[in-house]
């Protein structure tokens, strides 16, 4: 018996969202298979948005303790990287993780400008500053990186204003968030691009 | 090609000299026409043990990490490195927001997968000349599909990424870094997980049996509370019966699948006796005569120490039991509590004195006895406040081994000058303190705070002095009754149509959750019947906020196996009546 986990999809009626997001391609016929590796894919891995985002006012608080204002440190002319994840997460919030990471290693090693990098949770119930402290630690994460937790309600808006709530956590999906400076647009990247794509995604934002 | 300079160099490792490492001894897997080299050198306990601890710990035989980085080129953590992160420990994958992390045991890769979200029979019941009715229309076959796994193309998935088809799979399957002798140790631990069709015990064609733990020292009422309940539940399951059987039989494909893998309800009620050193003899012999899938609900009086140990053991999973002394773990993985119950009260605690503005005047003072549930109430405090980098100077722990009555109480309260004073004491203790801080009068300014268990101080009877009410923050892991009546109501109108007396409101809430979430993860499993998937099942549930009275909401996570994360902190209001005002309600405000 073949074990199918888009299965659980069903369970959870999401059937739809599994069509829609296309996981279930019924167009896509396959004709049988191929032994031979497949051509290579044209898919990126991920997809490139320009957008705007009206940010609310709110506190929350580093993985310190610290009270910080969202806005605030989102609207000085430092370069910004967005993600959000929570502690919890088995499999897309490590990849998202380690990507920032490595981008912040690579480029305090470069003659770039390093940008602010903040992660929030979307697990605020859980995800207490002691707890997001230790998870920075596991993945080496450097100055000026923010873990951010706080109210449910405070971590609800931010997540609706960058249009990245999906319900229920384990339905998240991969997004990060890229701005040159607080008067140009958030580059949205959704899947996985990977640590040298997002480079050069970077790149591009800081010097043109 | 975007790929093309992140694939590491192949090594061929199935074709080049490494034999000298493997014996040459191929291993059929059962019912797949898969052959697997063993690595040699190893007896077959020691190589599955190496190979269990590289999947569900992500670690080496010698004991160092496995080293792997994700597709995007970033290293993954240790901490995320094992296979059972994603693939769960069962081996059945699991889905997190729009990707699938297909199942990995010996059913699904040595075998074709064609279509992504349909059901296919066993392969004893499949193939040609087949009459079932298992499969999608070919023209739904998803992108997914690939042809059955060998030795090499799995060997080649896991350093690359590449799939049996060629595909370049997601950028979140790490591409693994493992010689050869480890791969084959993988694989071995891989071809014999959740094996096709043979199901855990207590799981038969037609139901599936679970056991209920009853403490003979509960009283009666509170046993039938419980067991009522539960009972209750699994008749409106086993309802289904008639027509699930007919809808399998007759349905097109997809009913087959939902309704074939509906099995009944069988509980079976296993009631220790005598002292707690006794349980585990005895709890090992219910499971020897007539062995169970898992355990559900269930009750002690004290501690669930020897049920959690046998479970964890064994394997069994133990479904949300009522006890006032969980045990606190980490890592182990069996038994799912409602909440951490004295452990969460200190941590509750810590999280507010750390947040609340001020640290406090003086050193903070921690009353217990060990060997009673406070004891943990001050192991969640100290654990927390030290998480939350505070110094452990001002953290004093008194360790009572005598009475409370003859302790040096001028000195504790005067020399000491506490801050805070955290009182987990309960039962003659906690009637002592009170009657000592009464003889004491307490200046208001002398004394700080005084934190108390709310359900201790409920059990003793006593009422506070007006001077003591001022002084009083009561502590509570669960919600004060009334705090969701709407819910409550709920409760009460489910259980009159069942024919139940509302006797014991917080046995019978929690008992109804049980039987809220159960079919969820029965459903879940989809006729694949192994515990470690049920466990898993209900990792996939999320937030749950209005079924359960007790508490303002439950949270189910990967890995996680205490629901209540919060608690409550109660400031009493002056006057004779019950009044409070809530300081912490649920969350401290981080
Ligand atoms: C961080 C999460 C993660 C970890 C850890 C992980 N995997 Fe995976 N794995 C995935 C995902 C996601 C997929 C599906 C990729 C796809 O289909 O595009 C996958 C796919 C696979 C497949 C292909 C299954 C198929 O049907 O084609 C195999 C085999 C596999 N993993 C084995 C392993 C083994 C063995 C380990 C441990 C050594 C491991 N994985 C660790 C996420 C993970």
């Amino acid at each position: 018996m073949t074990r199918k986990p888009a299965a659980l999809l069903w369970i959870f009626s999401m059937g739809l969202q599994m069509a829609s997001t296309g996981i279930l391609r019924a167009e896509q016929v396959a004709t049988g298979y191929s032994e031979s590796p497949a051509p290579a894919a044209e898919n990126p891995g991920y997809q490139r948005q320009l957008q705007y985002h009206e940010l609310p006012e709110v506190t929350l608080v580093d993985q310190f303790g610290q009270q910080v204002d969202l806005r605030q440190i989102l609207s000085d002319e430092r370069p910004v990287m967005v993600n959000f994840i929570f502690t919890s997460c088995p499999t897309i919030c490590p990849i998202l993780t380690s990507s920032f990471a490595r981008v912040q290693k690579q480029l305090s090693a470069s003659d770039l400008q390093v940008p602010r990098m903040i992660s929030i949770s979307i697990d605020p119930g859980f995800d207490t500053p002691d707890i997001l402290l230790d998870y920075s630690r596991r993945y080496k994460a450097g100055s000026d990186w923010y873990f951010l937790t706080g109210r449910p309600e405070a971590i609800l808006k931010v997540q609706q204003a960058f249009d990245a709530y999906r319900g229920e956590k384990m339905n998240h999906v991969p997004v990060v968030f890229i701005r040159g400076s607080a008067r140009t647009p958030w580059v949205r990247l959704t899947g996985y691009p990977t640590v040298a794509e997002l480079l050069s995604e970077y790149q591009d934002l800081v010097s043109p | 090609m975007w790929w093309s300079n992140k694939i590491p160099e192949l090594s061929l490792p199935w074709r080049s000299g490494f034999l000298g490492l493997l014996s040459c001894l191929l291993l059929p897997v059962a019912g797949y026409s898969v052959a697997l080299e063993k690595a040699g050198g190893y007896t077959d306990q020691q190589i599955l043990a190496y190979g269990k601890a590289i999947y569900r710990k992500g670690l080496l035989p010698d004991g160092t990490a496995v080293k792997a980085s994700f597709g995007t080129g970033a290293p993954v953590p240790e901490q995320a490195v094992a296979c059972a992160n994603c693939h769960k420990r069962s081996g059945l994958g699991a889905v997190e927001g729009n990707l699938i992390v297909w199942p990995v045991n010996a059913a699904s890769l040595f075998s074709p997968r064609r279509t992504t979200g349909a059901w296919r029979a066993s392969v004893k019941d499949d193939g040609p000349g087949s009459r079932s009715r298992w499969h999608l229309p070919v023209k739904f076959d998803s992108q997914a599909a690939r042809p059955a796994y060998t030795q090499e193309t799995l060997a080649r998935m896991i350093r690359t990424g590449v799939d049996a088809s060629g595909r370049h799979t997601s950028m979140a399957m790490p591409r693994y870094d493992l010689s050869d002798e480890h791969m084959a140790m993988l694989m071995q631990y891989l071809a014999q997980l959740s094996p096709d069709q043979e199901f855990s015990p207590g799981v038969n064609k037609q139901s599936i049996r679970f056991g209920v733990v009853v403490d003979s020292r509960v009283s009666q009422r509170k046993k039938e509370a419980m067991l009522k309940v539960l009972k209750s539940v699994t008749k409106a399951h086993n309802t289904q019966t008639r027509p699930h059987i007919r809808r399998a039989a007759k349905g097109p494909f997809y009913k087959t699948e939902a309704y074939g893998a509906y099995r009944q309800i069988e509980l079976v009620v296993w009631e220790l006796t005598g002292e707690e050193e006794s349980w585990r003899a005895q709890l090992e012999d219910y499971q020897e005569e007539s062995p169970v899938f898992a355990l559900l609900g269930g009750i002690s009086a004290t501690t669930w120490q020897p049920i959690h140990e046998f479970c964890e053991e064994h394997e069994i999973p133990a479904i949300l039991p009522l006890t006032r002394e969980p045990v606190i773990s980490d890592s182990d993985w069996y038994t799912l509590y409602f909440s951490k119950e004295h452990y969460q009260e200190g941590d509750v605690t810590a999280q507010y004195l750390a947040r609340s503005g001020q640290p406090p005047a003086g050193a903070i003072v921690q009353l217990y006895r060990p060997g009673t549930p406070g004891e943990n109430s001050a192991r969640g405090f100290s654990n927390r406040w030290s998480a939350m980098g505070r110094e452990q100077g001002k953290l004093e722990n008194v360790v009572l081994d005598v009475p409370v009555s003859t302790l040096p109480w001028e000195k504790i309260l005067g020399d000491m000058a506490p801050g805070p004073l955290l009182v987990w004491l309960e039962g003659e203790d906690l009637r002592q303190f009170l009657t000592v801080m009464q003889s004491l009068h307490p200046g208001e300014e002398g004394l700080g705070d005084i934190y108390l268990s709310a359900d201790a101080l409920k059990a003793t009877g006593k009422t506070l002095s007006q001077k003591m009410r001022r002084k009083v923050m009561l502590v509570s892991s669960h919600s004060p009754q009334g705090e969701f009546v709407p819910r409550e109501q709920a409760l009460k109108r489910w259980l009159k149509v069942q024919g139940i007396d509302y006797s014991e409101p917080e046995i019978q809430a929690k008992m109804y959750f049980i039987g809220w979430i159960l079919p969820g993860a029965l459903k879940h499993m989809r006729g694949e019947y192994y515990r470690d998937y049920f466990m898993e099942s209900f990792e996939m549930m999320g937030d749950q906020y209005h079924s359960i009275a007790s508490y303002p909401r439950l949270s189910f996570s990967p890995g996680q196996r205490y629901l209540a994360k919060g608690g409550y902190i109660l400031r009493l209001l002056p006057g004779r009546s019950s009044g409070y005002r809530k300081v912490v309600d649920w969350q401290v405000e981080p």
